[in-house]
C-alpha cells in the first residue's frame, strides 16, 4: 500500500499492520475482503457494517453475496478480479431488491505472501445521491435509536413514578373527604350538645364560643370538599375524544349559576365558541369557576362578563372578561395556587376554583393566565391546543 | 306522643364502631320517645356472629330494627346485611344504614337488599336527633298488624 510513501520510512511489520487495518477501518467508504472462490467475508469496516446494518461478528464467514443484496453482474465481476488477479471497477449496480439504490464498485486482488491469489477487496461507492447522504444518516439513526432507548427507559420510569404519587393522592383524596371529615363532624355534634344540655347554665359567651367552633368546622369540611374536587380533576383515563361544543358548556354554566346572575343582574354573554376534545364536567367546572369569579368580585357597577374564543396558529385563545373589581400585578401568579384567597370573609369562597382552572387547562394541554387592572377588570385568558388530527 | 305508643318495647340492633355515634343515636331514639331495648356491636366479625345466630348471639331476640353502619373494623356492615338477608330468623327485619360515606355501588346494593333507608351521617345534631323520628316511623309502621311485614317500597 501507499503509506510508506507518505511517511517516507519504514515502518515496523506489527505496527504496520495495524496502521494498514486502521486505513481502511474508518473509511467513510465501505470495505471488505473476501478470500476464496466463495467470497467468503474476512475482513469488514464500521462503514461496510453500516451500509449492510449488520455486525461484524455477523458479517465474517458469510459469503459476500448474502451479506450485500447484488445483482448477477458484480458476482461475476467479482469472479473475474478473483481469477484474473486485475483490478477492475463497476458502476451503476443497482440495489435488486428495492430498485432505488445505486453503487459502484472497485475491486482489487489480495495476494498472499507467495504471490498466490488469495481474495479480492471491495470498496463500495453509494452513487445514490440520497444514498450518500443515508451513511450519515444511518449513523445518526443508530445514535438516535440507542438515545431514544434511553430516554424510553426513562419515560417509563418517570411514568412510573406519576402512576405512584397519583395513586398516593387518590389515598390523601380519599382520607381527606372521609377520615378527616369524622372528627369534625364529631366536633360540631357534640358541640351543639354540650350548648343544648347546659342550657341556661352556661352563659351568652358559650354561645358565641361554640358558633365559633362550628364556623371552624364548616369551613374545615368545606375545604375537605373542595380538595376532594381538585384531586379528582384531571383524574379522567385515557385521551380526551369526547367533542365538546363550547357553546353548550356556556349555556349549561349561565344555567348553574343563575342564582347568581340573577342576584347580581350581571349581563353574561359569550361570541360563538368552538368544539374542542375533552371532558365535558371539566370544562363545565373551568367555565363555572371563571365566569362565577367574574360576578362574584364586581365593583359597583353592573357585572358585565363576556367570553370569547379566538383562533390562533395551531390552538384556541380564550377570554373571560369582565369589569370587577381587578387583581393587583403582584397577585396574577399566586391566585392559582391552591387555596389561595385575596379576600376575607366577606366574600365567600375557599380559594380553589383557579387552581382547579389550571389543573384543567394544563390536563388538556393549555395554559392560563390573567391580565387585569385594578378598578377596571379582568380578563382571564386560557388556550386549548387544536386536535392534531383536525381537519 | 312519647311513652309507649304501641304499648311495647323495641329491640334495636347498631352496628356502630364509633362511641360518639352511639351515644348520639340513643339520645336520638330517647328524643323520639321511644320506648327500646338498644344492642350495640361494635365490628364486622361479631356482627357476622349476630346475623348467624352464632356463638352468644345464638339466643339473643330478633330485633324489630336494625341500624347498620358500613365501614367498620373486621368485616363491613354490607356483608352483615347480606348475612341477614340470608337468615330465616332476621331476613325479614327492618334495616337502616347509617353511614359516613357511601359509594354509589354500597348505595345500589343496600336499596337491592332491601334497605328502608340510606343515612348519611349528619354534621349538626338537629339533623341527628332526626332520624329518631325516622326511626319511630318506621317501628310504628312495621308493628301495625301483627309482626313486621316489611317487604314495603
Amino acid at each position: 500500500m501507499d503509506e510508506e510513501k507518505v511517511t517516507g520510512k519504514d515502518i515496523q511489520e506489527p505496527e504496520r499492520l495495524d496502521y494498514c487495518r486502521l486505513v481502511a477501518e474508518f473509511s467513510p467508504m465501505p470495505m471488505a475482503a473476501v478470500v476464496g472462490v466463495g467470497h467468503i467475508l474476512r475482513y469488514v469496516n464500521l462503514a461496510f457494517c453500516l451500509l449492510t446494518g449488520k455486525s461484524k461478528e455477523e458479517l465474517i464467514g458469510t459469503a459476500f453475496s448474502d451479506a450485500v443484496p447484488t445483482g448477477g453482474d458484480c458476482l461475476s465481476l467479482l469472479g473475474r478480479v478473483y481469477r484474473t488477479g486485475t483490478a477492475e471497477t463497476h458502476t451503476g449496480q443497482e440495489d435488486p431488491a428495492s430498485h432505488r439504490f445505486f453503487w459502484s464498485y472497485v475491486m482489487w486482488p489480495l495476494l498472499a505472501s507467495d504471490g498466490s491469489r488469495a481474495g479480492v477487496m471491495i470498496q463500495v461507492t453509494e452513487t445514490t445521491p440520497f444514498l450518500l447522504q443515508t451513511t450519515g444518516l444511518n449513523q445518526a439513526l443508530i445514535l438516535s435509536s440507542i438515545r431514544q432507548h434511553e430516554l424510553t427507559d426513562k419515560a417509563v420510569s418517570l411514568n412510573e413514578e406519576l402512576q405512584r404519587a397519583n395513586d398516593d393522592l387518590k389515598q390523601f383524596a380519599f382520607a381527606a373527604s372521609h377520615d378527616l371529615q369524622e372528627p369534625l363532624r364529631m366536633i360540631t355534634n357534640y358541640s351543639e350538645l354540650l350548648i343544648k344540655s347546659y342550657r341556661g347554665q352556661l352563659d351568652d359567651e358559650a354561645d358565641v364560643c361554640v358558633g365559633f367552633i362550628n364556623d371552624g368546622t364548616r369551613h374545615m369540611r368545606e375545604l375537605l370538599a373542595d380538595l376532594l374536587s381538585y384531586t379528582e380533576t384531571g383524574e379522567e383515563k385515557g385521551e380526551a375524544n369526547e367533542s365538546i361544543d363550547l357553546n353548550k358548556i356556556f349555556e349549561k354554566t349561565t344555567q348553574n349559576l343563575r342564582p347568581a346572575i340573577d342576584e347580581s343582574g350581571a349581563v353574561v354573554t359569550s361570541s360563538d365558541l368552538p368544539t374542542v376534545p375533552g371532558h365535558e364536567a371539566r370544562f363545565v367546572q373551568l367555565f363555572q369557576n371563571l365566569i362565577g369569579n367574574a360576578i362574584k368580585y364586581h365593583s359597583q357597577s353592573l357585572p358585565v362578563v363576556r367570553v370569547s374564543a379566538e383562533q390562533r396558529k395551531n390552538e384556541w385563545l380564550f377570554a373571560v372578561a369582565d369589569n370587577g373589581i381587578g387583581i393587583e400585578p403582584e397577585h396574577h401568579q399566586t391566585i392559582f395556587g391552591v387555596f389561595k384567597r385575596l379576600h376575607g370573609k366577606a366574600i365567600p369562597g375557599t380559594g380553589i376554583g383557579l387552581a382547579i382552572c389550571q389543573r384543567v387547562v394544563e390536563r388538556y394541554g393549555g395554559r392560563i393566565w390573567v391580565e387585569s387592572q385594578v378598578g377596571h377588570g379582568t380578563t382571564f385568558y386560557f388556550t386549548v391546543p387544536m386536535s392534531r388530527e383536525k381537519r | 306522643m312519647s311513652g309507649a305508643p304501641s304499648g311495647r318495647r323495641f329491640q334495636i340492633l347498631l352496628l356502630e364502631d364509633n362511641p360518639g355515634d352511639v351515644y348520639l343515636f340513643r339520645r336520638a331514639l330517647k328524643g323520639a320517645g321511644l320506648d327500646f331495648e338498644l344492642t350495640v356491636i361494635e365490628d364486622g366479625a361479631s356482627g357476622l356472629a349476630f346475623a348467624r345466630r352464632q356463638g352468644k348471639y345464638e339466643t339473643s331476640c330478633i330485633p324489630d330494627l336494625a341500624v347498620l353502619d358500613l365501614n367498620l373494623p373486621k368485616g363491613s356492615g354490607e356483608s352483615v346485611l347480606v348475612a341477614m338477608r340470608q337468615s330465616r330468623d332476621l331476613e325479614r327485619v327492618q334495616v337502616i344504614i347509617m353511614t359516613s360515606t357511601a359509594t354509589p355501588r354500597e348505595q345500589a346494593n343496600a336499596k337491592a337488599l332491601g334497605v328502608e333507608h340510606f343515612i348519611t351521617k349528619p354534621a349538626g345534631l338537629e339533623k341527628f336527633m332526626q332520624i329518631g323520628e325516622v326511626v319511630k316511623d318506621l317501628l310504628m309502621k312495621g308493628v301495625a298488624p301483627h309482626i313486621s311485614s316489611t317487604q314495603a317500597k
